[in-house]
């Protein structure tokens, strides 16, 4: 016994010592696409890395790769004329006010760090179109790049205020995530709608969900969802909107939870992030009106 | 002892076995170092042409699209299309760039003409909702050559194959003659007539264009015996022009050209290989399949729960909707499709359906029973009404139009205009004829 146990010992040292390769791992620097993507500078570069890269740390990739995308999923790139229209759209509505009410460092600090931009919608199985999604706080995708027309542009017709508010819709909605991530709200705002919450939220009509006191039928998937749709629908409809919306709900118990959660929210702002909540969403309704009307 | 020899034997296989340490390249040099010199040869293979690639774009449905590519060697490619007069118009310019995916591969990265055919939204393509057309603008290289590079799409599995241009290729574009191909093509469909025939070197070729796929089937008589092909076609020259050219014989067609169409006479003057021809009305089908096409189209309804359906009734003379069957409404129900149900007891259902204006629900209106009747020679189908459904009657005007109409004794040819869609064609008089659609699976 003893010594089939030297010999399993003498047996695995000798497989140890011997393979000792040195594989030359060769000139590694030539690894095609290692570091990324490279292409020749365009203005629309220029201007990404001057608005948003040096600023901010931000990335926003427009060239086509699936690797970012659905693999299931029929999408285009966005077509470059309007690459920077919707940039400069997400600037002006977005950061800068985020950056007027709380300051350059805010942003630079909780700004999700990475755009990928989609000329397409995201055409679902059942018929619909997803605007935008996002990841962990860290990367947004926007879709229908190619049907974003502000003011001004040709064709530019009243349907399309749709599509530049559910753009800022998607894009506050992540922002909020990130910032309750960061610092949570009060418990209070889950004791408000207790036991309405359900993961059947996408079978229920926005104005079935209203009557119940939630903002929006997403908002009625789960707390946190509630919280920053709360925060999103408020800042992208502004304090006329909300207000005219709250007042179009029938019912009086569910008028009351949207206050209770609108309170909540405002004093958030105010304790968590020191920013005014009503001049913010005054800020950035009034850059929505300057693309819509 | 045994023991021993069987371990020492163990030792001395793992010794020799487990350290191989010849690390030689099957090939010369590393992958990468491999994978970069493709790449490099195929970015100069790009950019070296002088006059740029024409470029034959078969979508995963087999529609074909010409296309125009210049490539720079800084990421930027122009290029025409002949997907609409525009794009064979306006030289667009947007990005590629050349990537190792699984494959070497070539990658329109921003939009241009070629995303036109992948773009899910059906309105930009007349394609399927979230899918469009089939097309790709990833396209792994399969074979590269001093004068053609064939790739492959990587989503939808559509082809490219991309020729050197000549000087002469780049001045067709230029000169807009792809545009006055794409333009002139409309007046093909001025032909008040359904069956059309390309008359050349003394032979009737029918065509039939079916324009979603970018298809066309040509049909001749050889003898007594009927011809078919299907090609895919493009815009090129002025005209139109096959994948393939149609071969009959000696006579060779590779497309045409346009020169004019004169509507009085229902004539379009064309241009076969530089000899002029003609296009013209016919009264019959030339292709055999019209014997075939309206078994298909009464089993497709007899096997299935399903029915036929058309939202606008008979075409007559050049006008859609000629009864005006779509003005139909009542109090509460405004008029949806036509019901045509292929029944197996003989009696078949043909109804008007209208939906109620307040909660969309579904109702006949007004319906008869109808028997079918097929001659397996000609492929001739004729209706007779067996009876008024009870209290469904055809009101005078456009609803009672139709179902007379339908009752014409000479009957009809069927002919599948695609996958989902047969024209029914009247035999007395082929400039009307009514569109049956399969809205089912």
């Amino acid at each position: 016994m003893f010594k089939h146990k030297i010999y399993l010992v003498m047996l695995a040292l000798v497989v140890f010592a011997s393979c000792k390769k040195e594989d030359d791992l060769g000139d590694v620097s030539n690894i095609p696409g290692l570091g990324g993507d490279t292409w020749a500078t365009t203005p629309i570069d220029t201007y990404i890395m001057n608005n948003f890269t040096t600023p901010f740390n931000v990335s926003a990739k427009y060239k086509y790769d699936q690797g970012e995308l659905d693999f299931d999923k029929t999408l285009t790139p966005p077509r470059e004329e309007k690459i920077i229209p919707v940039l400069s759209a997400i600037k002006r509505v977005w950061i800068d006010n985020y950056v007027a009410e709380a300051g350059k460092l805010f942003m630079q600090r909780y700004i999700p760090k990475f755009f990928v931009l989609v000329g397409s919608a995201n055409w679902n199985i059942d018929g619909t179109i997803t605007l935008g999604t996002a990841e962990g706080g860290r990367r947004i995708v926007l879709y229908v790049l190619n049907d974003f027309r502000v003011k001004g542009d040709p064709g530019y017709r009243a349907g399309d205020t749709t599509n530049i508010k559910m753009m800022f819709h998607t894009i506050e909605h992540e922002f909020a995530h990130i910032l309750h991530q960061t610092v949570m709200y009060p418990e209070d705002f889950k004791r408000i709608s207790v036991g309405d919450y359900t993961s059947n939220w996408n079978n229920i009509a926005d104005s079935e969900a209203n009557e119940k006191g939630f903002i929006s039928a997403y908002a009625q998937s789960a707390p946190d969802e509630d919280f920053v749709e709360m925060i999103s629908l408020m800042l992208a409809e502004g304090k006329a909107g909300y207000e005219a919306f709250v007042a179009g709900i029938n019912n009086a118990s569910a008028r009351d939870k949207l206050r209770q959660k609108e309170v909540i929210v405002v004093n958030y702002f105010k304790d968590v992030w020191g920013i005014n909540f009503y001049s913010l969403q005054t800020r950035t309704r009034n850059s929505i009106n300057a693309l819509m009307y | 002892m045994n023991k021993n020899l069987l371990y020492i034997f163990l030792a001395i296989t793992l010794m020799a076995s487990s350290c191989r340490k010849d690390d030689d390249y099957v090939f010369d040099r590393s992958s990468d170092e491999r994978l970069n010199e493709t790449l490099g040869n195929y970015q100069k293979a790009l950019s070296s042409s002088q006059y740029g690639w024409n470029g034959n774009l078969t979508t995963g449905d087999g529609g074909t699209y010409r296309f125009y590519f210049s490539f720079n060697d800084s990421n930027r490619v122009v290029m025409f299309s002949d997907f609409d007069s525009t794009t064979a118009t306006v030289l667009r310019e947007s990005s590629y760039r050349l990537k190792a995916l699984q494959q070497p591969s070539l990658i329109f990265d921003t939009y241009s003409y070629l995303h036109i055919l992948s773009d899910p939204d059906a309105a930009v393509n007349n394609g399927t909702y979230g899918q469009g057309l089939k097309g790709d603008f990833e396209f792994r290289v399969d074979t590269v050559t001093a004068d053609s590079i064939s790739l492959t799409g990587r989503f939808n599995g559509s082809r490219l194959s991309l020729r050197k241009a000549a000087q002469f290729d780049r001045t067709v574009w230029v000169n807009k003659q792809v545009t006055n191909g794409v333009v002139k093509f409309k007046d093909y469909w001025k032909f008040l007539s359904y069956f059309k025939r390309l008359n050349y070197a003394g032979t009737q070729y029918e065509l039939q264009f079916d324009t979603t796929l970018k298809k066309v089937t040509v049909s001749w008589m050889v003898g007594s015996q009927a011809q078919t092909v299907t090609r895919g076609y493009y815009f090129w020259a002025n005209g139109v022009y096959f994948t393939d050219p149609i071969v009959n014989g000696a006579a060779t067609i590779p497309g045409f050209s346009i020169n004019s169409f004169d509507m009085g006479a229902q004539v379009m003057s064309v241009g076969v290989n530089a000899a002029a021809a003609t296009i013209t009305s016919a009264t019959a089908p030339i292709n055999p399949d019209v014997k075939n096409a309206v078994n298909r189209w009464w089993s497709r309804g007899a096997t299935s729960d399903n029915f036929w359906v058309s939202y606008t009734g008979f075409h007559i003379n050049g006008v859609d909707d000629a009864y005006n069957i779509r003005s139909l409404r009542n109090d509460t129900a405004k008029f949806e499709f036509l019901l045509y149900k292929n029944n197996t007891d003989g009696a078949d259902a043909f109804f008007t359906i209208y939906s109620d204006t307040a909660d969309n629900s579904f109702a006949v209106v007004s319906g008869s029973w109808v028997n079918m009747t097929v001659t397996a020679s000609s492929g001739r189908a004729r209706f007779n009404e067996l009876e008024v459904r009870a209290n469904s009657p055809w009101p005078a005007g456009p609803a009672d139009n139709t179902r007379q109409q339908l009752y014409n004794p000479a009957g009809y040819y069927f002919v599948q205009s695609s996958d989902r869609t047969f024209d029914m064609v009247s035999i007395a008089d082929p400039k009307i004829w009514i569109s049956w659609i399969w809205e089912f699976d």
